[in-house]
């Protein structure tokens, strides 16, 4: 641009130069006719040389990398409310020990909980009660905690 | 933002009178929200405002903590003072270019006014146009001066939007405004790379066409290229026009969409979560509800200082613009009565010139604004 730029401004003094320099009459009118097209071509000529088909917009978005570290910080501290709230919700059960929650960022950085784990270590059958399948009953109470599947909750 | 300053206290208020079961302490917030500031990554906002210190932006991550406190306030009269004294020096740095413009046009006028007696028409053509020549010269270097810092101003906006949208777009996501996040990623990239090519690669470089042309254009009756200056305005006021129509209507219409999402989303998952007491007043109950309160509050706290930053750091060079804009206009007004109109023109032509380079920073300003503006704005009413 610098150079098209510099060209228009050399043919502008050029052209009032010369319309200073050279006295009025015939020659005078010529060269300034001569001139004023020499003129509208540098201007124009720029203008034939863009290339439209070369144009894209691919690089013309910048990547912004979010903070890592500090969205694994609170989805760490979101998973512990999580699993406080399980505990809270399975300390009815005498046979419960403890519960893991796994989970995921996915690219859209969703928190995605992957597998929650009920271990219920301590479970005792008592002969004079009437047996209850209670994995589906701690199944049923995760999942008001937590919204996932029921196939992503394990009891051990 | 003020929303959660005033809560706050009203937290201390009304809890006292309540069962101090599930209360959270103010404690508790402030104490999360110095946790996550350890967690959050502000190296590189630090060091930019390192490499482009100013009187007013230096305090930005101090202020941050006060402005999460409840504790910022601005101080309006050293403000004003600050403005004022920018006026008054970009007029003093001004006015050595000025003053020897007007001595120009005054030499220029005289020799008008004895041309055919003392001067025959020729020479005085060619003595008008060494004038013109000489006032060319003095205001080139001023105007190159303010489209260079022009430019680099555009570039540093563009830059602080890349450090500053990361950390506002994580706390986003720490809150739950995933949604959100969706939508005002592709508003940061266009921001910070599209629109800001466009203005420093396209309109600014026409901007300076412009001008060079309107000026050549009053050398001589014979060289006649106004339309073409003419032309460059039209065509850098359809850019600027359509670009912020388009992102405007991009970034307002998801915006507000994305927010009520969020915001009902999350609300529609903690009430099939918990079967317990409903929120009094969008007071906090749940532990994590804390954490999202301190992001939020984090998220808001940057977000304005940020916006306070960046109108920091373009005042200066800001002011500059306007003064020799408006120098130039009054100059142009004031050589009228008895300096050639082409001088006058050549003054009024510049300065409307400059005026653009205003348009440009204040449009790249304005965006970022709007960007950071709805941000804040946008996932606040998650919880």
């Amino acid at each position: 641009m610098r150079e098209w730029v510099i060209s228009v401004f050399s043919l502008v003094m050029i052209s009032v130069l010369s319309g200073y320099i050279i006295p009025e009459g015939k020659l005078n009118g010529f060269l300034k006719g001569l001139f004023s097209i020499i003129i509208s071509i540098a201007i124009v000529s720029p203008v034939l040389k863009i290339d439209f088909s070369n144009f894209s917009f691919e690089n013309a978005t910048v990547e912004i990398p979010f903070q890592k570290n500090y969205i694994e910080f609170i989805f760490d501290k979101k998973t512990e409310y999580i699993k406080e709230n399980v505990e809270k919700v399975l300390e009815g059960y005498d046979c419960f020990e403890s519960v893991t929650i796994e989970y995921e960022i996915d690219k859209f950085y969703n928190y995605v909980i992957k597998k929650v784990v009920v271990d219920l270590n301590n479970s005792v059958i008592n002969s004079n009660e009437e047996h209850i399948d209670i994995i589906e009953d701690v199944k049923e109470k995760v999942l008001e905690c937590v919204q996932i599947d029921k196939e992503l909750i394990k009891v051990v | 933002m003020k929303k959660f300053i005033i809560l706050i206290p009203l937290f201390f208020i009304i809890f006292n009178f309540i069962s101090p079961i599930n209360i959270v302490h103010a404690d508790a917030l402030t104490d999360n929200i110095t946790e996550q500031l350890g967690k959050i990554d502000l190296s590189e906002l630090k060091e930019f405002i390192e490499n482009n210190s100013n009187n007013f932006g230096d305090g930005l991550i101090i202020n941050l903590e006060k402005m999460i406190k409840g504790e910022f306030s601005l101080d309006f009269n050293s403000v004003f003072q600050y403005i004022l004294n920018l006026f008054i020096n970009s007029s003093k740095n001004s006015l050595p270019i000025l003053i020897s413009i007007f001595a120009i046009a005054i030499f220029c006028g005289l020799v008008e006014s004895f041309k055919g007696s003392f001067f025959s028409n020729e020479i005085s053509s060619v003595i008008f146009f060494v004038g013109i020549i000489g006032v060319l010269l003095l205001f080139s270097t001023q105007i190159y001066d303010l489209y260079d810092k022009t430019l680099y101003l555009i570039n540093s906006i563009s830059t602080f939007n890349q450090i500053v949208s990361p950390i506002l777009l994580s706390l986003m996501i720490a809150s739950g405004g995933n949604v959100s996040v969706g939508v005002f990623k592709p508003s940061v990239f266009i921001l910070s790379g599209l629109i800001t090519q466009i203005i420093v690669n396209v309109v600014m470089p026409l901007v300076l066409l412009s001008c060079i042309f309107s000026v050549m254009n009053e050398f001589s009756d014979s060289v006649r290229i106004k339309r073409f200056s003419n032309f460059f305005n039209s065509l850098i006021k359809w850019i600027i026009g359509l670009t912020i129509t388009v992102f405007g209507l991009f970034v307002t219409v998801q915006g507000i969409a994305s927010a009520t999402f969020d915001g009902i989303s999350i609300k529609a998952v903690k009430y099939a979560i918990s079967n317990s007491i409903p929120l009094i007043g969008g007071f906090l109950k749940d532990g994590f509800d804390v954490v999202v309160a301190g992001s939020v509050l984090i998220k808001n706290a940057i977000g304005a200082s940020s916006l306070i930053y960046i109108f920091s750091l373009l005042l200066s060079p800001l002011i500059e613009i306007i003064v020799f804009s408006l120098l130039l206009k009054f100059l142009s007004a004031l050589i009228e009565p008895f300096a050639n109109q082409k001088l006058c023109n050549v003054c009024a032509e510049a300065s409307k010139s400059v005026t653009y380079f205003l348009v440009c920073v204040l449009f790249v300003f304005f965006l970022f604004f709007i960007v950071v503006l709805l941000i804040i704005f946008s996932a606040n009413y998650i919880i």
